[in-house]
């Protein structure tokens, strides 16, 4: 290929050469100064947070808080674990984990439609049609990254899609939605070499700012910032965290060679590497009907493989005491069973798994009473179980976001860390 | 206990007025907690207000309102509450607030103002209160029981002839006895009977009857005449009209899915026609692109983009694209998505149900409450509503209308070949009848029968329920789906509907223009919902042709900030991912394609759309889509396979032509530019393509020449491509 660059001039040159040389000012690339950044610096010590998003509410009455004896009770049984609690027979080798883990059994989020539901426990905050809150990946993204300069891949990473938006934070924190396969599209320049895309940049550079400033709102600008994110991510040698075929199959065979599993060692890779906030979908727990069938046979034993692999293998790193699990859906399930073995929606009770990070294992927080219908003592609130993750991440409690019409608003909406945990 | 609720509205407004006495305090604190109704309605005042109070009161009284600063808010509160006092001496609080759709915006913003203030200083009074309340009573649950009519200022004062605003004040300043109900029929934002005016005339100017039909002239110079108005009330001043340019691009697209090639703009500008605009919408509306780019719209708020081998997409969008270009009217459309049977690739409309009867038909209740009447009612199938009351029952008796509907699985021919055909499926309905029953949040089961707008059908099982619902569907004079429908061809066009979300039309979410919504709504309806009709409205009215520019006078005209839309500007819609694949065709010259079946074209698409949705894998068919403006999105565009065709001179004929065309070489940037964003290149761009080409000169042979050329043309398209300018309908 003939460039009309003289082949000894390299990329800064051609910068400051058309510059110098032309009518139009070029803006320096601010985000291309990473070029030097070496990859092959291993970031364990570093806080996160993997979020195990179980969408469609799955019924933690059989799963975290069981009620044998009781009308509402199913047909699972408890067994004992590690930790001062039992759980489910069908999650047996969580029980093994359960040192680490604990479980809230206090949740009541009045929030029971899907939407809605997952947008209140995904923010902390309940729907309002004049404002969009963040996700709090989205919020861990906005107060880490930029302590993060290495980091060159998005700071929040969701494998398998579904979680909400950032909200009044901005594009540059939004989640970055990738399959569980690890190949993310159109991450590779194709045919074209580097200073090409310098050259390509340049222009685009040109067009982009002209638009900016014809004053039509931030979106323009939001716009470039994303594209400054996107360049950095395609020259980046951390893609190589995506590709979990790069394990060894024995590793990918601990965590089950399905999609959940994939995404769980994708998450222990993106954490390696330093992302502070990764989400691992498992999908397909609205069950309305069938749910014991369907979780014996399905949801608990990619659920049970998945979380207790990544544990074990946390563990094995020394890597457990700084990266905090939260396992829950948008809601919990109807401890009644209805007329199809199902169970509906249900908010105003339930339980979910959180654990690591330096957080206490094997407790098991709050109580519902006999039938599982009614929290005993003190609920908590989403907004609680966000305090407590920032407070395993090291992120204070104290900051203020503010929308954009100058809404101040608390982070996790103002929630206390969880006692039992810390 | 109903009759506790004056009294505690009384209590709330003298609280609010900072005129409460101890003893009031102590009766106040008492009613709240030792009634659970009472509870609620007074933590969702307090919601409410709160809101308000932060969204609409603050920012306009200034930007900068720091946490700490409570001594500030303090005064400025002292300052509201002095102009409350005045307002609140003339009007009630709830009368003034349910009156609102007679008000402009401006005025409707005061009033929250008003409103809000009086919140905030009952937050600083009782704040203590308000947290000490036990957690317990948010979720708590009440059984709802029909209130009397007669205690309900709402239904008075919208059975009253329509007051003009602030004559309010004439109706009792007492607040409701419980939050307002929402009623499929008369919801208390109908523009009232028959008789009344429709719109907010200015003084002076003449009213025009419902009874009599509206011609195009009218509605358009409606839109024009209200939209202005509310400008004057906000004070603010509209942008100005957008260049010829700017408009074609964004009514191609708008309309026929797609960016115009310059020769479109070309010869559009060319035209000095002062009817160029009118001869174009026509053009449009009446091209087959028209019909693809609404059904293919229509399609996916019907069915999702996610896959389902029940559905056959192709086939109902087929039967939209049909409906549009054999002029249905939307009503006839919304009775055959209802009432369809059969098998659904034969019968197309039939798809919509087919996607939706799983679960119960939950999700196909949630879909037609959602989609074609613009109400959230699905929210009550669990839990109460966030901010009005709506019982399960309703959304039970709209369920119910779907009992007999069953999708069947008929296996095909029995033909050797036949192994590995696909499963056929039916939409029958059952002879079935009697009422639905569900259970309760309490575990009670109880009986809905199928009853819409209060009226209910026989529920013998010889009675087609399907058909009897899309018969009330489209009975009255306002009906919900043209008021759904209305909305969501606004939102289209303009950005933002006239409520936000555009499918929540219930009665806790006024329209930001309630006289030009209901005179719209009444217009389409009078012209048997002709879809396309409605739309050249739109189109050629004022707000429309406004530019996306912000001026000095518009700048608080920020909905993306979560300002009410006051239409003074284009706000910008971002290409969906289908009007970007159609987009990046029509630049190779492959759409509207001469040969290609429509069919084809649309399965292509979805192929490549696939990769920005995911589903959300519960029983009510909720999807996600990660395009707008992410990283993926960024990448598909710097990399992805469709752009490299797209700027590939040995792939794109169009470019190929271009590059060898005997033209200047900046006269080839000016028409790739043209191509791309429809408009000629800014005098930047032309400096650094002139920088770049410079060392072309020194090619030594004509075709080492072209090659050089071409890698910049191909450069400065992939530039184009990825700009903020091409993503963006503005």
């Amino acid at each position: 290929m003939s460039l009309y660059i003289p082949g000894s001039m390299d990329r800064r040159h051609f910068m400051r050469h058309l510059a110098a040389g032309s009518a139009a000012t070029v803006p320096a690339f601010g985000f291309l100064n990473h070029l030097s950044a070496n990859a092959d610096q291993v970031r364990r010590n570093e806080k996160a947070c993997i979020l195990v998003w179980l969408g469609g509410g799955p019924p933690t009455i059989d799963m975290w808080d069981l009620k044998p004896g009781s009308k509402n009770g199913g047909e699972f049984r408890p067994i004992s674990t590690k930790g001062d609690l039992q759980i489910s027979e069908h999650l047996p080798k969580i029980a093994q984990q359960m040192d680490v883990l604990s479980v809230v059994r206090s949740m009541s989020t009045r929030e029971a439609d899907h939407t809605r539901g997952r947008y209140y426990m995904q923010t902390a905050y309940v729907p309002n049609p004049t404002v969009t809150h963040p996700s709090f990946g989205s919020v861990v993204s906005h107060e880490l990254s930029s302590k993060r300069k290495y980091l060159e891949i998005p700071a929040f990473v969701s494998v398998g899609g579904g979680s909400g938006s950032s909200g009044f934070l901005g594009m540059t924190h939004a989640p970055f939605v990738v399959d569980s396969n690890g190949q993310i599209r159109n991450a590779t320049q194709g045919a074209v070499d580097r200073r090409r895309l310098d050259q390509r940049l340049a222009m685009w550079n040109v067009v982009e700012d002209g638009f900016i400033k014809s004053d039509r709102g931030d979106l323009p600008q939001a716009h470039k910032d994303v594209y400054g994110k996107a360049v950095n991510l395609m020259t980046s040698q951390q893609m190589q965290a995506f590709q979990v075929n790069k394990e060894d199959p024995k590793v990918i065979e601990a965590y089950g060679n399905n999609n959940f599993g994939r995404g769980m060692l994708m998450a222990r890779r993106l954490v390696e590497e330093g992302v502070p906030f990764v989400e691992v979908n498992l999908g397909g727990w609205d069950l309305h009907s069938q749910v014991f069938n369907t979780l014996r046979d399905q949801r608990l034993p990619t659920l049970d493989q998945g979380i207790s692999a990544l544990v074990q293998d946390l563990k094995s790193r020394g890597m457990m005491n700084n990266v905090t699990i939260v396992c829950m859906g948008e809601f919990g399930r109807t401890p009644r069973i209805n007329q199809d073995t199902g169970r509906d929606h249900w908010a105003a009770s339930w339980s979910l798994l959180i654990g690591g990070g330096g957080l206490k294992g094997g407790v098991a927080v709050g109580s519902t009473d006999k039938d599982g219908v009614a929290i005993e003592g003190k609920s908590y609130l989403p907004g609680d179980i966000w305090a407590t993750v920032c407070k395993a991440l090291g992120i204070p409690l104290n900051i203020v976001h503010t929308s954009k019409r100058g809404r101040p608003m608390k982070i996790a909406n103002g929630g206390n860390p969880i006692e039992e945990l810390i | 206990m109903y009759h506790e609720y004056p009294r505690l509205a009384h209590l709330l407004e003298r609280l609010c007025d900072e005129r409460l006495d101890q003893a009031e305090a102590d009766e106040l604190s008492q009613i709240v907690t030792s009634d659970a109704r009472a509870c609620r309605f007074y933590v969702t005042y307090m919601e409410l207000h709160a809101n308000l109070q932060w969204d609409l009161a603050l920012p306009a009284l200034g930007e900068d309102v720091p946490v700490q600063a409570s001594l500030a808010m303090k005064h400025m509160m002292h300052d509201l509450l002095e102009e409350a006092g005045r307002v609140s001496a003339t009007s009630g609080l709830w009368g003034e607030l349910h009156a609102q759709p007679v008000q402009s915006p401006a005025s409707r913003r005061k009033t929250y103002r008003v409103m809000a203030s009086l919140a905030a200083s009952v937050l600083l009074l009782l704040g203590g209160v308000f947290f000490l309340l036990p957690r317990e009573h948010f979720t708590m649950t009440v059984e709802h029981s029909q209130p009397a009519e007669e205690t309900n200022p709402v239904a008075r004062i919208s059975s009253d002839s329509v007051p003009d605003f602030p004559s309010v004040a004439e109706t009792p300043p007492a607040l409701p006895a419980v939050l307002p109900e929402l009623t499929w029929g008369n919801s208390p934002l109908h523009e009232a009977p028959a008789t009344a005016v429709v719109g907010p005339s200015p003084p002076g100017e003449s009213r025009l009857a419902v009874n009599r039909v509206y011609s195009d002239e009218e509605v358009i110079a409606a839109i024009d005449r209200q939209i202005a108005s509310g400008w004057d009330d906000m004070r603010l001043t509209s942008s100005p009209l957008a260049e010829d340019h700017e408009w074609v691009r964004r009514v191609y697209l708008d309309l026929a899915g797609r960016i115009p090639t310059a020769e479109e703009v070309e010869r559009y500008v060319a035209s000095g026609k002062p009817t160029r605009r009118e001869e174009l919408v026509d053009l449009l509306l009446s091209s087959p692109e028209f019909s693809l780019q609404w059904s293919s719209r229509w399609t996916n708020l019907l069915v999702g983009r996610t896959p389902n081998d029940q559905v056959d997409r192709v086939a109902l969008q087929a039967y939209l694209r049909k409906s549009i270009e054999d002029k249905y009217g939307w009503s006839q459309v919304v009775q055959e998505l209802i009432s369809s049977e059969g098998n659904p690739r034969d019968q197309g409309a039939a798809n919509f149900l087919v996607a939706h009867l799983n679960n119960q038909a939950v999700p196909a209740t949630a879909f037609v409450a959602r989609t074609l009447l613009g109400t959230q009612i699905h929210c009550a199938q669990c839990h109460k509503h966030p901010f009005y009351e709506v019982s399960q029952q309703e959304f039970w008796e709209l369920n119910s209308f779907f009992k007999q509907a069953t999708v069947v699985k008929t296996s095909p021919l029995q033909v050797a070949s036949a192994g590995d055909a696909p499963a056929v499926y039916s939409l029958l309905d059952r002879k079935v009848g009697g009422p639905t029953y569900f259970e309760t949040r309490t575990g009670v089961m109880k009986v809905a029968y199928p009853r819409f707008q209060g009226m209910e059908i026989d529920t013998s099982a010889e009675v087609p329920r399907r058909r009897e619902l899309a018969r009330l569907l489209t009975q009255g004079e306002d009906p919900l789906i043209a008021r759904a429908f209305v909305n969501r061809t606004w939102s289209h066009l303009f950005g933002y509907g006239f409520t936000t979300p555009v499918d929540d039309l219930g009665p806790h979410n006024p329209p930001t223009h309630p006289a030009l919504f209901s005179t719209l709504t009444t217009a389409f309806v009078q012209h048997g919902y002709d879809v396309k009709r409605l739309t050249r409205w739109l189109c050629l009215s004022r707000p429309y042709r406004l530019s996306s520019r912000l001026t000095s006078g518009n700048q608080a005209d920020r909905p993306d900030n979560g300002e009410v839309p006051a239409f003074s500007r284009m706000y910008f819609k971002p290409l969906s991912s289908e009007q970007l694949y159609d987009s990046l065709l029509v630049l190779k010259g492959e759409y509207p394609h001469p040969r290609l079946d429509w069919k084809t074209h649309v399965l292509r698409r979805e192929d490549w759309v696939a990769q920005f949705i995911s589903s959300l894998q519960n029983d009510e068919n909720d999807e996600s889509s990660h395009f707008d403006g992410t990283i993926s999105q960024a990448l598909v565009m710097m990399n992805g396979d469709l752009v490299e065709s797209t700027i590939s001179p040995r792939e794109n004929p169009l470019l190929h032509t271009l590059i060898s065309a005997p033209l200047a070489d900046v006269d080839k940037l000016e028409r790739l530019c043209l191509s791309v964003l429809s408009r000629r290149p800014h005098a930047e761009e032309l400096a650094v393509f002139r920088k770049l080409t410079r060392p072309i000169r020194d090619a030594r042979t004509p075709a080492e020449r072209e090659a050089q050329l071409a890698s910049r043309l191909e450069d400065f398209l992939w530039a184009y491509l990825n700009s903020s300018e091409f993503i963006m309908n503005h």
